[in-house]
């Protein structure tokens, strides 16, 4: 179900948030089992067997790890994590790799006759999957209890505002608020009109930057990537920005749908998005952007592997290893691996030559204005983020290298837009670009107000903020059923 | 669960003021010479064309006219002058891509037994396929009807339509932004150029009917009879691609709803003899020679039928 449809906005979510708070608490978690299998069973019914897999050996794993000392739990959370990233690796990745295998040995004269599955990728496979792991490497590490009852680990899994796409959770997150004991907070919260206030105003924000943002920014887009030999430099550079808007405001859209909802309900899911694109440095950005993936990676691979508490060489390694991964995560194409790899490389680049960066801003004396040499590198951030979007967005390598050669080789000139202005309605165009342009200006204002990290002004003036926020959905909001982005990971 | 209404009561209050300020303000700046509204959604349209001047000279007060309803195959392919150069008063009100779901406001709000004598609803495949967009856009905006248009508006269960009704509501549509130089009068638009190329293959059209037209397409009979309206429902000649298997699905549905009322399908979609090169101005539509064959045999049907009285005409002429 989409977050987007009406099924959710008049049907399911009324529905179920009501029932919530009417119901006994001790049958809430039953409700909210039930509501997350109908919420995920509306995109593909069966594949809910394979999510009632990964709980199943997870749920087992667990308990049997915490029973386990030495090898034997050792060898048991081996287990858990070959059957999850077996799940992952025959869903997603079983046609990309065997794709690839074709290609070298047809490549080099042999016949290669292993057909592609003909499946669809399981909806938030790659969400759930890491979600559910995460337990199981945290009993291991004795972090976190092993959970006994059933129920309420599938909860866990599959508490539906971020089954399918997140935020991935951690159990010392949310499955101690399932499990709450105190009074007034997570499953025992009661209804508590200011935060349902604060949830409904979070998902407003996630509706409008979904709707009137990614949404518009994604019919440009749309149509530039979509035939990039048809447009010069200045189509795709101006595609390429408002593509880095619409993947912001498509995920942080849906983590802040998730959120609200969730908030709605008495629980507090960890924060994903921190105004990524007003980040100094490329590290900056992944401690900004998408931060329960970033952390999971972190924890979960990028220390144990040795961190940077190793000989340099192996660190610029780690680094490379954990984005490579990153990028197939995200999907199953050289694309998303070469985008992994840019990352990497800008981060391993940027600690080689920071000492020389260092002297170089010392030297022009750009130290001394702190607040200019911040927006620098934030100028030259967005630009290192967006090129990299280039490969995250486009439909195929070849592709890929056609956008990078023609955004270099063609003349920068307003005349380029010729073709783009033929493709579309002037008033589209228009509107997305002033809409977007906007979308940057309010957007750590709203941020702040929604995640109350900035008081919103009393009175009416609040109320008109975010009453504000509706109109422009209803005037401004595009309307052809679009699923999230992320979906597909 | 102690629900803060005050609160809510104020933000529905709140939206709802600034989105009228909002929808009025950009109805009234104007942005190289066009209200700025228009330059914020694909799916406005401007006030004027063929459907501003049918709707404002129809006279729902003439008596005894057919009256000839449906989409652009409707004002492009009947041409009324053919039926008052035969003695019938006629009039057309199709529109542009005007589905069931439009046409069943438009019968509600203007006709009746007293100014229609004969209804010939036109119908084919594309209009099954619509959801009725882009036909309430033109008609919010170009029929004089509020009820029709709040009617059209509140069963597409679109927030666009919300905003086409807003923009009707709080815009100066006095005067027509355009006009279509084909419009011929009597709610007819003639076009004289022929496509001259042979048509396509059949091409079966795999999409699903849109649910709800097919429902108000058997509205708009119910309504009918309900009114004593006679009423036929017809389709004009097809080029070769719309012949054959992708024309079956509308046949089986149209027969399936008429089945028991007594109303006729004449169906000249597969006529023998058709001129795909010189009968159509485009893939889809008659020009004006077709238009002008095509009406001449439907007339000789309606009258062999029954529904119209066979009388000497005057020479057919356009104003």
């Amino acid at each position: 179900m989409l977050f987007n449809s009406f099924e959710f906005i008049c049907i399911f979510f009324p529905l179920v948030t009501g029932l919530y708070f009417v119901l006994p608490h001790r049958w809430r978690w039953l409700l909210l089992l039930v509501a997350s299998c109908w919420f995920y069973m509306a995109f593909v019914p069966v594949y809910i067997l394979i999510l009632g897999f990964t709980i199943a050996v997870d749920y087992f794993a667990g308990l049997w790890i915490e029973r386990s000392e030495g090898r034997k739990r050792k060898l048991l959370l081996t287990a858990s994590i070959v059957a999850n990233v077996g799940v992952l690796a025959f869903f997603k990745y079983f046609n990309f790799l065997n794709e690839s295998i074709a290609g070298v040995v047809r490549g080099l004269g042999f016949h290669y006759g292993v057909p592609d599955l003909g499946i669809i990728l399981p909806i938030g496979l790659s969400f759930h999957t890491f979600q559910s792991l995460s337990y199981t490497i945290e009993v291991y590490r004795r972090h976190q209890k092993a959970e006994h009852r059933f129920g309420i680990f599938a909860l866990y899994v599959m508490f539906y505002p971020q089954l399918v796409a997140g935020p991935i959770e951690r159990p010392g997150n949310l499955l101690n608020q399932i499990n709450s004991t105190v009074p007034g907070t997570g499953m025992l919260s009661r209804f508590d009109s200011e935060r349902v206030i604060e949830g409904l105003r979070q998902m407003l924000w996630g509706f409008f930057k979904k709707l009137v943002i990614a949404d518009r920014c994604a019919v440009v887009v749309d149509q530039v990537y979509g035939a990039p030999e048809h447009y010069g430099a200045l189509s795709i550079a101006l595609a390429t920005y408002l593509f880095a808007i619409q993947i912001y405001c498509d995920f942080s859209g849906y983590t802040d749908i998730a959120l609200g909802a969730a908030r709605v309900m008495g629980f507090n899911l960890m924060v994903n998005f921190r105004t990524p694109y007003r980040s100094a440095s490329i590290s900056e950005f992944w401690s900004r952007w998408h931060i329960s993936l970033s952390s999971w990676f972190r924890d979960y691979l990028y220390i144990p592997l040795g961190g940077n508490r190793v000989v340099k060489w192996r660190w610029y390694y780690n680094l490379m290893i954990v984005f490579l991964v990153s990028g197939l995560w995200h999907g199953a194409d050289w694309t998303y691996v070469i985008w992994g790899g840019l990352h990497g490389s800008y981060l391993i680049l940027a600690l080689v030559f920071a000492p020389l960066l260092a002297r170089f801003t010392r030297g022009i004396g750009l130290d001394r204005a702190p607040a200019l040499k911040r927006w620098l590198n934030i100028f030259i951030t967005v630009q290192l983020v967006s090129f990299a979007w280039i490969f995250f967005r486009a439909d195929s390598i070849h592709d890929a290298g056609t956008l990078v050669q023609r955004l270099f080789q063609t003349p920068l000139a307003l005349d380029d837009l010729r073709q783009l202005l033929a493709d579309l309605p002037r008033s589209m165009l228009d509107l997305t670009v002033v809409l977007g342009a906007g979308f940057v200006f309010i957007d750590p204002i709203y941020d702040a107000w929604v995640k109350r990290e900035q008081p919103l002004p009393r009175g009416l003036a609040g109320i008109a903020l975010f009453a504000a926020l509706l109109m422009a959905i209803v005037l401004f909001g595009y309307f052809g059923s679009t699923s999230f982005i992320y979906f597909q990971f | 669960m102690a629900i803060p209404w005050k609160r809510v009561l104020l933000f529905i209050g709140t939206t709802v003021a600034l989105y009228l300020l909002a929808v009025w303000a950009m109805c009234h700046v104007r942005f190289q010479g066009r209200p700025l509204i228009y330059r914020t959604g694909d799916y406005y349209n401007w006030p004027g064309g063929e459907s501003w001047a049918s709707f404002h000279a129809f006279d729902p007060d003439a008596r005894g006219q057919v009256v000839i309803i449906g989409s652009s195959h409707a004002y492009r392919g009947y041409d009324p002058f053919v039926f008052t150069a035969r003695g019938h008063a006629a009039y057309n009100l199709g529109s542009s891509a005007q589905t069931p779901l439009n046409t069943f406001y438009l019968i509600k709000e203007f006709l009746d037994s007293t100014n229609c004598r004969l209804l010939v609803l036109d119908i084919y495949e594309g209009v099954m396929l619509n959801d009725g967009l882009e036909s309430t856009s033109d008609l919010t905006q170009n029929q004089p009807s509020d009820a029709a248009a709040l009617g059209m508006a509140w069963s597409m269960r679109d927030l666009r339509a919300l905003n086409m009704m807003a923009l009707r509501m709080l815009s100066d549509r006095s005067e027509p932004f355009y006009s279509n130089p084909s419009y011929a009068g009597l709610g007819f638009c003639r076009h004289p150029d022929s496509v001259g190329t042979e048509a396509p293959a059949p091409k079966v059209d795999q999409r699903p009917f849109i649910a709800r037209q097919p429902q108000f397409f058997a509205e708009c009979i119910r309504l009918c009879r309900e009114r004593g309206i006679p009423v036929v429902v017809a389709s004009h000649y097809a080029r070769r691609n719309r012949r054959g298997i992708a024309h079956t699905k509308l046949t089986q549905l149209v027969d399936s709803t008429l089945q028991g009322t007594g109303i006729p399908y004449l169906d000249f979609t597969e006529m023998p003899g058709i001129d795909d090169r010189n009968w159509f101005a485009d893939h889809n539509h008659l020009n004006a020679a077709g238009a002008r064959i095509f009406t001449e045999q439907l007339v000789d049907t309606l009258e062999s039928l029954g529904y119209l009285p066979r009388l000497r005409g005057t020479p057919a002429s356009a104003p």
